[in-house]
């Protein structure tokens, strides 16, 4: 069972557990480091607009659908995207995910900071992971 | 499947160990730079304002790149938000 440290931070007003990856060139989106809060509550694997910080998002991107999650959300595809995630031997691991871009819906949010990127079910499933207290682990089937 | 680069290997290091720096120190820096934004790189705030544009302007006069830089939001009131 391979295993990937979580970071346990600070966010929302709440200690969540975050995951930080690396996107490697994947569509319109360059080399990008991301710290996401992982979220079983999310069918989602995406990365907020404020994460993305100033990239313009295309606007031929392809919008599969709005959510409220927070507040209502567009979400966009960016396609399937290579992601590297570190193990608990310091071993650089890709993993394939459908990755999105969420963009609020509304011109006003009220979330200090804005919205938070998050790892959501689509991504752990497919991969067959479970979030520990200290690790996502990579169950064996 | 093409390797990362040592160079990329070196960016995720540092983004990871500067998110570990922010969580670790987060009381510290909530005391210091309450309601702002603030970057970090090399476990240091090298940026701090108190809007995300202003930080960004700041970076980037500063040559620091936000696509692989820390930057998160300091509050100095914390609302819990569920979703």
């Amino acid at each position: 069972m391979r295993k990937f440290p979580i970071i346990k931070m600070r966010k929302l007003g709440a200690e969540r557990r975050v995951l930080t990856f690396l996107v490697r060139s994947c569509g319109f989106i360059k080399l990008r480091a991301i710290s996401a809060i992982v979220d079983t509550g999310s069918p989602f694997t995406f990365i907020s607009q404020s994460d993305l910080r100033g990239l313009r998002i295309p606007k031929n991107l392809p919008m599969v659908r709005q959510i409220n999650l927070l507040i209502p959300l567009k979400i966009y595809s960016v396609g399937e995207c290579e992601i590297w995630l570190k193990d608990e031997n310091s071993k650089y691991v890709p993993f394939k995910t459908n990755l999105h871009i969420a963009v609020p819906a509304i011109q006003k949010i009220m979330i200090p900071g804005g919205m938070p990127s998050i790892v959501g079910t689509d991504f752990l499933d497919r991969y067959n992971m479970a979030v520990g207290k200290k690790y996502l682990l990579e169950l064996n089937e | 499947m093409k390797l990362l680069t040592q160079g990329e290997m070196r960016v995720f290091d540092q983004f990871d160990s500067d998110v570990r720096f922010f969580s670790r120190n987060y009381n510290k820096l909530k005391k210091k730079y309450r309601d702002m934004f603030i970057a970090i790189k090399n476990k240091r705030v090298v940026a701090s304002a108190k809007t995300e544009k202003e930080l960004l302007k700041e970076m980037k006069e500063k040559g620091l790149d936000p696509a692989v830089t820390v930057v998160e939001f300091v509050p100095s009131k914390e609302e819990l938000i569920l979703f």
